[in-house]
């Protein structure tokens, strides 16, 4: 201790020309003018997306109309891992802006979120909320860092296009359903054989090969935090021979059945564009995946839902969602209107004129612009306390239904799937391992699933769980 | 610069002149001035901050509390860390390997032809004025593990089994590494062509003249010529190549595995994706004090070529 | 290309020996291998060139042809329209032109500094650069991007613009250091007839050394066009707006997903255009300009 104050002396005068304060984060401009300015983060452009442009900038008019005393200022900028840090360090972030439940952990600890708890009490989301939802928003202590967009669940989604091709459908036009994951594994090798294109595919990069690869991995029984907690302290538990068993079925998707593509570096938009181009017939997502709509042109009359495959352990599937979350350093006043303009949004559980309007105008324009429309989602809101907004939102959607319910009837029985949360500790640092041993799977067949499972959870273990005291 | 002006003494040693000499250099200064403060704001002045916060508990880019060491044990500790280095070193190890004679070669070839001389310094020059990415992008399409990829069009062509290339654990790093000879080439065979044409054409007369056959004249004549900058662009090389970053970031984001993983790269990474800025600025330092003493040596090298 | 006459001045093969068989022989084997390689230099651009312009069920089809058998140069100007090159061109060319901008200014002063005016104590500024151009950036992207994001002291941001970039130009050590060998390298005699005439500082530096190094000005500001092009690293994590992006940060942002292999083939093509075009009608300044002396260390 005594070594480090000297040091730490000894350093700060040789450094009194240079060292200053680093980024500081900047405040948020409520200042000057009595008006609230709120920025708004993932604005839709104008020119990329017209429809949705129009729609949320006549809901800006009408919000201004009623509360005169704060402006909506647009900003483009959606959630992106590559120019986050740069932007919230500079405090350039939008004061509003969207990501996903995977990336929260680490926003909060690099402490670029605002602590949200006191509104999401006053807006009454905490009576509503899932609590597991709601946990994954959390720090250890509870504080509450974002406001949930929109829960999912993840499915196994089908390319029916191939499937019919494969003669994989049945009298009624319905893919014939993947049960378990064997049965997904020779699916996809009768479609590789038939097309000649990829049966399955999955992304294995950027973390998003292990964040899929779970579902995999707890349906051959892994325990769903991939790790024991003892006293406080936390013991990696995948390198098991059901986490062994579920790195064999990833591995024999290439070697012993051949279903999968050649490129085993894919990432997250690859494995989109593949599955939109009819070069793969199903993939892990979490529908309705309406990108694969509007960037890459796909019909939504090709494509189909399912649950989760079951594996020996039985069947789960993990859950996720989108968050708004309010940047760090905001002033009290600045949140409260943040949150009033979300909820006008639609994003409550109350239900009032505005967002009744709102949301049929959302519906509206996705059935217009041909996304998949009609499917029930996996709902943030508790069930046994199920918000009025809820009730409407069910009811529009019925309303715009554009596509074959029946394509989707078997995913949305999410009472078949059992659902669980990312894992608690350093989620995507073990994703990131277990993309290098889906990667090392595919790319070498000798490959030893069950040493890559024991060399990972000791990395994950010496690298992350050692690391996490308190 | 030879006299130094001791204070006041000498300003009355040179009197008028002196004053004038101040004067003077004081007008020298102020142009040197912009170059000195955006060399050590952009320069100086991040490599101490950098070294100063590698030993604190950063929370984004705020450095939250000084911890010595502790920033560097975590990376000494990481199972990455090894596995990096060694790559790391592989990087430069294969450009020795694949990177290091073509440029020499293709200059000493170059230097002596009278046909088409034009056409080969387009061609050899070209890779290098097309950007890294684009560059890294269109290899990548080469490697292509599909029959799309143009070496698996030419395997499947031939009959053979198509490769995965890139996909290959062993392979990957050579690979990333042919691509950027290919890049690199032009720029370095530049350096040793005008060296070969500062080579006093009658020496080789001269060699001649005792019998010296086309062998004896390059290895006593024109190697010689270019071993000055020969030594230079080997520990240049080193110093670059264990810094890459861009080539295997587009290309294979590090994988198959961590195959393709450098020291660089996950310096990168830790700050920018996992938002670890205090153990990206170890993994910094670290490779820092090992490229120091490599410069040391690059200037030990300096002195004996000049 | 210029006709030259072909005679032999240069190599270790002289002229007189050029008539014997042997060496002919010899001569031509090193051409074949000098083809050799230029081939492997031309043959990846001209495949993501020709490959590009094939129609889509010619490169999807299965086995792929090597010799392209359709051509659709139309397809470039879909790839035009469809994505804002105009802008990503300008853009770089912007970013290009301040780096030059600063790059000839900053460090061809600086070069004329240490070589001409010396003044007292430069040495030491000379030694920092030599040592600062052989110190690696590893320990220093974080702290220069955090200095980028606010500026020391005055608490300014550098990012999406373009000024930082081009302010970085300016600690150029090596451009510093050719610079400063070339100023060496001239004559003495002009500067000194020119003090006889009398002229001062200024004026012999704008009418006797400015003169004298359009060379190696032309050199540096070709060379610099083409890393700026290039450059990535920075100006990637700088510009973060769609509408500062340069051709680079356009590029590697649409390489995976969005678009067909093909399109993306002539995104690449496009994008090397114009360094290209400028390469072919500089192309002796770059080849030139080094053997002026500059780059010899």
């Amino acid at each position: 201790m005594k070594f480090k104050k000297i040091m730490a002396a000894a350093m700060s005068a040789a450094l009194a020309i240079g060292t200053l304060a680093g980024c500081s984060p900047s405040n948020g401009k409520n200042d000057s003018t009595d008006k609230i300015t709120i920025k708004v983060g993932g604005w839709p452009s104008e020119e990329g997306n017209k429809e949705a442009y129009t729609r949320m900038e006549s809901i800006k008019k009408k919000f201004e109309e009623k509360y005169s005393d704060i402006k909506v200022e647009e900003d483009e900028w959606g959630f992106d891992l590559n120019t986050f840090l740069p932007k919230a360090a500079s405090g350039q972030l939008p004061d509003v802006y969207i990501t996903s439940i995977t990336e929260m952990k680490r926003i909060i600890r690099s402490g670029y979120a605002s602590n949200v708890s006191k509104y999401m009490k006053k807006y009454k989301y905490t009576d509503y909320l899932r609590d597991d939802i709601l946990k994954l928003i959390s720090d250890d202590k509870g504080e509450i860092y974002a406001l949930p967009k929109f829960a999912y669940s993840m499915g196994l989604l089908i390319n029916l296009k191939l499937f019919r091709e494969a003669g994989l459908v049945k009298e009624d036009g319905t893919p014939q359903i993947p049960e378990t994951w064997e049965q997904v594994a020779q699916y996809a090798q009768t479609v590789k054989q038939k097309t000649g294109k990829a049966g399955f595919s999955m992304a294995t990069m950027n973390n998003v090969g292990g964040w899929h690869f779970m579902n995999i991995a707890w349906a051959y029984g892994v325990t769903k935090e991939f790790a024991k907690q003892e006293n406080g302290s936390w013991t990696a538990d995948f390198a098991t021979p059901e986490g062994t068993a579920a790195l064999q079925f990833v591995k024999d998707l290439k070697w012993k059945y051949d279903a999968v593509g050649e490129n085993a570096l894919l990432d997250f938009d690859e494995m989109y564009k593949m599955f939109a181009t009819g070069r793969t017939a199903m993939m892990v997502a979490d529908p309705p995946m309406n990108a694969l709509i509007e960037q890459y042109g796909m019909k939504n009359s090709d494509i189909a839902a399912v649950s989760m495959p079951a594996g020996p352990a039985g069947r789960f599937n993990q859950i996720g969602g989108e968050l708004y979350v309010m940047k760090n350093g905001l002033s009290d006043e600045v949140i409260d209107a943040c949150f009033k303009w979300l909820q006008f949004n639609g994003t409550t559980p109350e239900l009032t004129d505005d967002v009744k309007e709102n949301i049929d105008s959302q519906y509206k324009m996705e059935n217009e612009k041909g996304y998949v429309v009609g499917i029930r989602k996996y709902s943030m809101w508790k069930s046994d306390n199920i918000p009025p907004v809820q009730k409407y939102e069910d009811e529009v959607r019925t309303k715009y239904t554009n596509i074959n319910p029946k394509m989707f009837t078997d995913y949305e029985n999410f009472d078949k799937v059992t659902p669980i949360a990312e894992p608690p500790v350093s989620c995507q640092q073990l994703y990131s391992l277990l993309d290098g041993c889906i990667q090392n799977v595919w790319t070498d067949k000798n490959a030893d699933p069950e040493k890559l499972m024991k060399d990972a959870a000791n990395n994950y273990q010496v690298n992350y769980l050692d690391k996490e005291k308190n | 610069m030879k006299t130094k002006v001791q204070g006041t003494a000498g300003l009355k040693q040179y009197g008028k002149r002196g004053s004038m000499m101040l004067f003077r250099d004081a007008g020298a200064w102020l142009l040197l001035l912009p170059t000195i403060i955006i060399i050590y704001f952009f320069t100086v002045r991040p490599i101490i901050i950098g070294l100063w916060y590698s030993m604190h508990e950063m929370q984004g880019f705020t450095p939250k509390m000084f911890v010595g060491f502790e920033n560097y044990k975590r990376v000494l500790a990481d199972t990455q860390f090894l596995k990096t280095l060694m790559n790391t070193v592989l990087y430069v190890v294969w450009s020795f390997v694949i990177g290091f004679v073509p440029p020499i070669l293709t200059a000493i070839l170059l230097n002596e032809m009278i046909h088409c001389s034009g056409w080969f310094k387009f061609s050899i020059y070209f890779p290098t004025i097309v950007p890294t990415v684009a560059a890294t992008m269109l290899w990548y399409y080469m490697y292509l593990p599909d029959s799309s990829g143009l070496l698996n069009t030419v395997l499947l062509k031939l009959g053979a089994e198509p490769q995965g290339w890139l996909q290959n654990s062993v392979l990957t790093i050579p690979l990333i590494v042919i691509m950027s000879t290919w890049k690199g080439c032009g720029s370095t065979m530049i350096l040793y062509l005008a060296a070969l044409q500062g080579v006093n054409q009658e020496l080789y007369e001269a060699a001649i003249i005792d019998g010296a056959g086309f062998t004896k004249r390059i290895i006593h004549i024109t190697m010689p010529q270019i071993m000055g900058i020969t030594i230079l662009n080997a520990v240049r090389q080193i110093i670059n190549v264990f810094q890459i970053m861009t080539e295997p970031l587009t290309m294979t984001g590090g994988g198959p595995d961590g195959a393709s993983m450098s020291m660089a790269l996950w310096g990168y990474k830790s700050a920018f994706i996992e938002f670890n800025t205090g153990t990206s600025l170890a993994i910094g330092a670290i490779t820092f004090a090992i490229l120091i003493v490599l410069t040391m040596f690059y200037f030990y090298a300096e002195s004996k070529v000049d | 290309m210029k006709r030259k006459p072909k005679r032999k001045e240069l190599g270790f093969i002289t002229q007189v020996e050029m008539s014997k068989p042997k060496t002919k022989l010899v001569y031509w084997f090193m051409f074949a291998i000098l083809m050799v390689i230029s081939l492997c230099m031309i043959v990846p651009a001209l495949w993501i060139l020709v490959s590009g312009f094939k129609d889509t069920e010619e490169f999807l089809r299965v086995p792929p042809t090597l010799v392209p058998q359709s051509f659709h140069p139309e397809k470039i100007k879909y790839v035009w329209e469809k994505f804002d090159y105009v802008l990503y061109f300008k853009n770089t060319f912007v970013l290009a032109a301040g780096t030059i901008l600063f790059t000839i200014v900053l460090n061809g002063l600086a070069g004329y500094v240490l070589s001409r005016l010396k003044p007292r104590g430069s040495r030491a500024v000379f030694t920092m650069i030599v040592l600062l151009m052989m110190i690696p950036g590893t320990v220093s992207m974080v702290p220069l991007y955090m200095t980028i994001c606010d500026f020391p002291y005055l608490h300014f941001s550098m990012l999406n613009s373009y000024t930082a970039l081009w302010i970085m130009a300016g600690a150029n050590c090596f451009n510093i250091l050719i610079f400063k060998s070339f100023f060496d390298s001239l004559p003495k005699a002009y500067i000194e007839a020119a003090q006889i005439d009398g002229y001062n500082n200024l004026q012999i530096f704008y009418k006797i050394i400015i003169p004298l190094s359009v060379p190696v000005i032309m050199t540096i500001s070709i060379l610099t066009f083409n890393a700026s092009w290039g450059d990535f690293l920075f100006p990637y994590l700088i510009l973060t707006d769609k509408k500062m992006y340069t051709i680079s940060i356009f590029l590697f942002r649409n390489k995976s997903g969005s678009y067909p292999i093909d399109i993306y083939m002539i995104m690449l093509t496009l994008s090397i255009l114009p360094p290209a075009i400028i390469f072919v009608f500089l192309q002796k300044h770059i080849i030139g300009g080094m053997t002026l002396g500059g780059i010899k260390e």
